[in-house]
């Protein structure tokens, strides 16, 4: 399937048959890294969504909340304009997720006080970042010229390209992300209780938020920054799977990385297989995403309840 | 099993409580009462460790407050809290089960003697009809007693109630009190409840601390507190007051009535 025409059975072979068999290249160095790389980006987004709208105790967060896209987006523009190339091949990469982790820094800074977090200063943090590097962005975009097309590219979000550096990178943050988010998921739990309750059980809330945020936010800024924004992933999955699943954090960590993962590899094979050119993904995933959020919403929202 | 030698605390030069100091004694049910600010609240969050006093020398079970760890505290007090707001849709029976969280391991399920200790505590406030319900669609009062229930199930030696019945209707404040009562003389529990409802704090306090701008401005018995001049100092009103033979009640004079 593809552009280029192969055959099941083929691919098969070649799987098998190691180097030898025909049509080897495209699908062990092209079409695999690609399909695996789709999954892990899609995992990691969703598991990243459901931290972030636990630990903001908000369920309109998502793995962008903190401004780490923005800052992504702009260190990746940045690179491509003044043709920074120190790091490689990697320089966009290297980059812009040097610039989401500044992000993440001065939004923390910004939501702490006497070293308490509180979630509305955060998130308020993340639009101030989000909006400045948002202009800088525009700014950068302005005096790119001919260079814009390749910003927009990058921005775009895309898995074309990718090799099994990326996969190997990925499938490192992903163990360490799912291991690390299995283990607070039940603390995730205790945080929706609400601060005076949590202490009383025994956690310590900002302690938590912070390391839950740091995480997450490192995790979804190495996402960023290796393909681009792919929107609405991590906020929606883990919105349906809560529909399906219901409200416990430790299984819905879980589905988070399976069904994350399954949706946006069968998201990125429509892009591949069904379409003309090769769209990029981050578009699919907004434009079919947000309509059909927008249907399971309202049917859900009975009583005027966000749920 | 309480003692506060001293506690100060204020926020952007605003002495909000002063010199404040108490032995609160294993197996009593204490009240504290104190008009609007005058810092009820704020000591409770400070004994259960959510606030950090300026200045404290606080002793609980014969250990420095500051040596507990939040896990360690989570097996001595337990608390209702005045104010909580809960986002996701949890069902009623996660979050009783919630309060075994401080007992459990992390990635082991619950034990059978968790689940007997929430099976009972379901019966004794009358959960059962709201354990498959999701929190976020249950009544203030429904709710409340969702989070007073997660406190009993927690099975601490000491309790901290904040305004916990200020939802509840009388049958299910008298039921709940009742009950934290029954725990004090049974279990020894030390319980510390906040009151704005002083007939509620005559039927069931031990003792009652009365506060006024972060002081204590007098305690002692309960019946000889709310009988003291006092009590119209602190809230600049007068008081009429019946007595049975147990309790004293009391009830504000106003317009007409204070001639």
């Amino acid at each position: 399937m593809g552009y280029i025409k192969i055959p099941l059975k083929e691919v098969l072979e070649s799987i098998k048959g190691g180097e030898g068999a025909p049509n080897w290249y495209i699908i062990h160095e092209v079409r695999l890294p690609r399909i695996l790389t789709s999954i892990l980006i899609g995992s990691i987004l969703s598991m990243c969504g459901l931290v972030f709208q636990g630990v903001l105790l908000n369920p309109l967060a998502d793995p962008y909340t903190l401004g780490i896209s923005s800052g992504a987006s702009f260190g990746a523009a940045l690179a491509i304009v003044l043709n920074i190339t120190i790091f490689g091949i990697f320089s966009t990469h290297i980059v812009s997720f040097i610039f989401a982790i500044l992000c993440l820094t001065v939004v923390i800074k910004m939501g702490s006080f006497e070293r308490k977090m509180n979630p509305t200063s955060i998130i308020l943090g993340g639009i101030i970042i989000g909006a400045f590097f948002s202009a800088g962005l525009s700014f950068l975009k302005y005096l790119a010229d001919e260079g814009v097309g390749s910003i927009i590219f990058w921005l775009l979000g895309s898995f074309t390209g990718k090799s099994w550096m990326e996969v190997s990178i990925l499938s490192a943050i992903w163990v360490f992300g799912f291991v690390f988010f299995c283990y607070y998921a039940e603390d995730l739990n205790i945080l929706a209780l609400g601060e005076k309750n949590a202490i009383s059980l025994g956690i310590n809330p900002s302690k938590i938020r912070r390391i839950l945020l740091v995480v997450s936010s490192i995790l979804s800024a190495v996402a960023v920054s290796t393909c681009g924004i792919i929107g609405f992933v991590g906020l929606v999955v883990p919105h349906l799977l809560r529909f399906i699943m219901g409200t416990d954090n430790k299984k819905l960590i879980i589905g988070c990385a399976i069904w994350g993962g399954v949706i946006m590899g069968a998201a990125d094979n429509v892009v591949r297989v069904v379409l003309p050119n090769d769209i990029p993904v981050g578009v699919i995933t907004s434009l079919l995403g947000a309509p059909f959020f927008a249907l399971i919403f309202r049917k859900k929202m009975g009583g005027g309840k966000l749920r | 099993m309480i003692d506060v030698k001293k506690i100060n605390y204020s926020i952007d030069g605003t002495q909000i409580l002063e010199d404040l100091s108490f032995r609160f004694k294993k197996g009593k049910f204490y009240g504290i009462l104190g008009p609007n600010g005058s810092g009820k609240t704020t000591f409770l969050d400070i004994l259960s460790g959510y606030k950090n006093a300026t200045e404290s020398e606080i002793y609980i079970e014969n250990k420095e407050l500051k040596e507990y760890s939040h896990s360690m505290l989570a097996k001595k007090i337990a608390i209702v809290p005045q104010k909580f707001d809960i986002v996701f849709p949890f069902s009623v029976s996660d979050i009783l089960e919630m309060g075994r969280y401080p007992y459990k391991k992390k990635f082991f399920s619950l034990q059978k003697k968790d689940y007997d200790i929430i099976d009972r505590v379901i019966k004794e406030i009358g959960l059962e009809e709201f354990l498959d319900k999701e929190i976020t669609t249950l009544s203030g009062g429904e709710e409340q007693r969702v989070i007073f229930g997660k406190a009993l199930i927690q099975t601490t030696p000491i309790l901290f109630l904040d305004e916990s019945t200020s939802n509840l209707d009388p049958y299910y404040s008298h039921t709940l009190l009742s009950l934290v009562k029954k725990r004090v003389e049974e279990e020894q529990t030390t319980v510390i409840g906040v009151f704005h409802d002083f007939n509620l704090a005559s039927l069931y306090c031990d003792e009652i601390l009365l506060l006024e701008k972060g002081k204590i401005v007098t305690s002692g018995k309960t019946q000889d507190v709310l009988n003291s001049n006092k009590l119209g100092e602190v809230f600049n009103i007068g008081w009429q007051k019946y007595k049975t033979k147990k309790n004293t009640f009391v009830f504000p004079k106003l317009g007409d009535d204070q001639k």
